[in-house]
C-alpha cells in the first residue's frame, strides 16, 4: 500500500488523462480495424455460406482483442475511480485501487463469458482487499 | 496561453500531423503503432502542459473516458450476409 495525496493525485490524475487519450484512440483503431475485416470477408463471399464462415472466423479473432481492450478499459476506469476516490475520501490509493479493481474484474469476467473467451478467475488475494478492512 | 504554450501547441499540431502522415506512408499495423507512439508522446505533452496549474478536480473532470469497442456496423454486416444467395 503507498498513500498518496495532494500533487501526487494530481500527477495520477495527469497520468489518466493522458491514457484515456490513447485509449479513445486504440478502441477507434480496433473497431475501423474489426469493420474493415468483416467487410473485407463479406466482399470475398459470393454465397451466405461462406459470408458466414468467413465473417464468424473474423469475429473469432477480433474477439480476445476485444476483451483485451476492455480489460484495459476497465483497469482504466478502476484507475480514474481510485483516484477520485482517494480524492474524495482521504484513504490511500492502494486500497482505493484494489476495491476498484475487483468490481471491474467481475464485469469482465461476464463479458469474456458471454463472448465466449475464458479468462482466468481474479486471485482471492485481489477479491479479499476489494471487500475492504473489517 | 502565453506566447510560449501557443508556440509549443503549434510545434505539438505539426508533430501530430507528422506522425498521422508517416502511419499512413508506412501503413498496416507497424504504421498504426509508428503513429499511435508519436501521438501518444505529444497528447502526454500536450495534457501535461494543459493540466498545468489546474486542480485534481478540474484535470478529472476532463478525462474523456474510453468508451466499449464500437461493434455497431455488425448489425449491417449481418443484414449483409442474409442478402446473399444461398448455395
Amino acid at each position: 500500500m503507498f498513500a498518496c495525496g495532494g500533487s501526487n493525485l494530481r500527477q495520477h490524475a495527469t497520468a489518466a488523462d493522458v491514457s484515456a487519450t490513447l485509449l479513445v484512440d486504440l478502441s477507434t483503431q480496433i473497431s475501423a480495424a474489426w469493420r474493415d475485416a468483416e467487410l473485407a470477408a463479406l466482399g470475398a463471399s459470393r454465397t451466405q455460406e461462406d459470408a458466414q464462415e468467413g465473417v464468424a472466423e473474423v469475429r473469432a479473432r477480433y474477439a480476445p482483442l476485444g476483451i483485451a481492450y476492455e480489460a484495459v478499459r476497465l483497469a482504466h476506469a478502476a484507475y480514474v475511480g481510485a483516484i477520485l476516490r482517494a480524492h474524495s475520501q482521504g484513504g490511500t490509493l492502494g486500497a482505493s485501487a484494489a476495491a476498484e479493481l475487483a468490481d471491474k474484474w467481475r464485469a469482465l469476467l461476464t463479458l469474456a463469458s458471454s463472448r465466449g473467451v475464458e479468462l482466468a478467475a481474479p486471485p482471492e488475494a485481489l477479491l479479499h482487499l476489494g471487500r475492504g478492512p473489517p | 496561453m502565453t506566447e510560449h504554450e501557443q508556440w509549443v501547441t503549434k510545434a505539438l499540431d505539426g508533430i501530430g500531423a507528422g506522425a498521422e502522415l508517416i502511419g499512413s506512408r508506412v501503413g498496416g499495423v507497424a504504421g498504426a503503432a509508428v503513429g499511435m507512439t508519436i501521438k501518444l508522446l505529444t497528447s502526454a505533452i500536450a495534457n501535461a502542459m494543459r493540466n498545468q496549474g489546474r486542480s485534481v478536480d478540474d484535470i478529472l473532470a476532463a478525462i474523456a473516458m474510453p468508451k466499449p469497442l464500437d461493434t455497431s456496423f455488425q448489425a449491417d454486416i449481418d443484414a449483409a450476409i442474409a442478402a446473399k444467395p444461398k448455395k
